[in-house]
């Protein structure tokens, strides 16, 4: 009898081990629905904090290595391009004339003021470079089955040293993401919604700030369009401020 | 609204500019965002106050307000208060007449750096000020046995003659007390005049060619004060010294041989 029940267990637990999806498959997947090669879009983001709630109108593109350009169309920093190149930032101010470079702990400085880091919107998404992670749980997320999954960073020089993510178990996409500082303690947590089809890009993201409990940012994406052919000169650290 | 800063010596000299030279600063703006400009350094600037010579430019508010995004609006107030008046008591008002609005009021003790390390400031003040006093009671003391020493002859003559030694010691701490409070009202006069005049014209720490307090939030110009108590108590603490000095002094004639000490000093 105590043969029989211990053969069963093992077999549930091979069972379980057969079916359940390690962390490196789900970042995989994830990766796998949310790649393109090139990317642009507009954005609105509405930052609220203390002093009211102000609104910025942003264009993006990206190209296949990464680079991204951020260009303020509209609002108080109208005018203001974000160039990101690597690890590096570049930011051309019209007041200033010289390009701001940023590198390391610039990255996570505020972009237009909002709750987002110059890291959430640039980033490399290749995790599996940057962080090692590990599935620790499954729960539901607004009537959605999702597993969490930690991130650890691989490298000190990482903005964000620890991070938490809930993966929607059906598409394979991030619903919520929180993110800790070095010290372990919650910044913030970012939510991510109204997904494109075909390579899948949120277009509803917000975020809830731990620190400050007044702030918040939302960034509404519009006009988004994926793998069209982007001019390189973009890119171009000598033209950037022209 | 122009883009015109003014510039201290130590921000020229740290970052090797002169007047007429651009400087492009980055600032973050009162959202938390970030925000740059470009300024041309139109003139050298130096304040008494050491706190504001340090890394420093200046410019107008209208030139600096729509770059950090504040405009017409402010992010905090500095409010001066009358002389006496209670800052914490002031800073508690403002907060209950300011609650509900997001604003926070606090007194300078609340947010200056400098405010807890004054009672420690203080106590070595207290030190310092009590060796000074030490030195000098010990000067005195000194001056005054010896003056009593000096002149054995003239005590030993004084009981010959027919004084009481009781006399010639009350003698001795009288005059040793008259001495020290006449010396010492005039050492407290002076101080007085002294102190009267750098606490007008003050003490320039610039002239000695050190800036050793720059950025510390103390002046580089000194303007000396000292509370009246302190002129009478000295006073009266030098005329005590004196005649604790008198009184061991007189210890020495109460066991003076009169007939030895006129033989000796014959």
């Amino acid at each position: 009898m105590k043969r029989i029940l211990m053969t069963a267990i093992v077999m549930s637990a091979s069972l379980l081990a057969l079916f359940a999806e390690s962390a490196k498959d789900i970042i995989d997947r994830m990766e796998s629905v949310m790649d393109f090669d090139t990317l642009s879009f507009t954005a609105v983001i509405e930052n609220t904090d203390r002093l009211g709630t102000v609104t910025q109108v942003f264009d993006t593109v990206r190209n296949g290595n990464g680079d991204t350009l951020m260009t303020v169309t509209s609002g108080m920093d109208r005018g203001q391009k974000i160039l990101r190149l690597e690890n590096e930032i570049y930011i051309y101010y019209p007041d200033a004339d010289e390009v701001i470079r940023l590198s390391d702990s610039g990255l996570s400085g505020s972009f237009l003021g909002s709750d987002f880091s110059y890291e959430d919107l640039t980033g490399d998404d290749d995790y599996s470079q940057r962080y090692s992670y590990e599935v620790i749980g499954e729960e539901a997320y607004e009537g959605t089955e999702c597993w969490r999954i930690r991130f650890t960073a691989r490298k000190l020089s990482e903005t964000y040293q620890r991070m938490e993510m809930l993966i929607d178990k059906d598409r394979c996409v991030p619903l919520a993401q929180e993110l800790y500082s070095k010290s372990g303690k919650l910044l913030k947590t970012i939510f991510y919604d109204d997904y494109t089809s075909g390579p899948c890009f949120p277009c509803s993201v917000r975020t809830e700030n731990a620190v400050k409990k007044s702030n918040r940012s939302v960034m509404t994406v519009n006009n988004i369009v994926f793998n069209t052919r982007v001019d390189d000169s973009l890119f171009d650290r000598e033209e950037f401020a022209w | 609204g122009k883009k015109e800063v003014m510039a201290t010596p130590m921000f020229l000299a740290r970052h090797g500019l002169n007047v007429g030279d651009k400087v492009t600063c980055v600032f973050r703006t009162a959202s938390g965002g970030t925000n740059a400009a470009t300024f041309t350094i139109v003139g050298r600037v130096a304040y008494l106050n050491a706190e504001m010579n340090g890394d420093v430019l200046i410019t107008t508010s209208s030139a600096l307000s729509p770059i950090v995004r504040i405009n017409d609006g402010a992010l905090e107030i500095h409010l001066w208060i009358e002389e006496g008046e209670d800052g914490d008591e002031v800073a508690k008002m403002l907060t209950s007449l300011l609650s509900g609005r997001g604003l926070a009021a606090e007194s300078w003790h609340q947010v200056s750096w400098i405010y807890p390390i004054m009672p420690l400031y203080n106590a070595f003040m207290v030190i310092i000020t009590a060796l000074f006093f030490f030195i000098a009671s010990t000067l005195v003391f000194n001056t005054m046995m010896m003056s009593a020493l000096e002149r054995k002859k003239e005590l030993s003559t004084m009981i010959a003659i027919g004084f009481s030694r009781r006399y010639v010691m009350m003698l001795l701490v009288a005059e040793g007390m008259i001495i020290a409070a006449v010396s010492a009202l005039a050492a407290a006069l002076t101080g007085k005049i002294i102190i009267t005049v750098f606490g007008i014209i003050g003490i320039d720490l610039t002239a000695f060619g050190v800036e050793a307090v720059e950025g510390w939030g103390f002046p580089n110009i000194l303007y000396l004060t000292l509370d009246g108590w302190f002129y009478p108590a000295v006073i009266a603490a030098e005329t005590a010294v004196s005649a604790a000095a008198g009184i061991l002094a007189t210890l020495r004639v109460r066991k003076l041989e009169v007939a030895e000490s006129l033989r000796e000093e014959a």
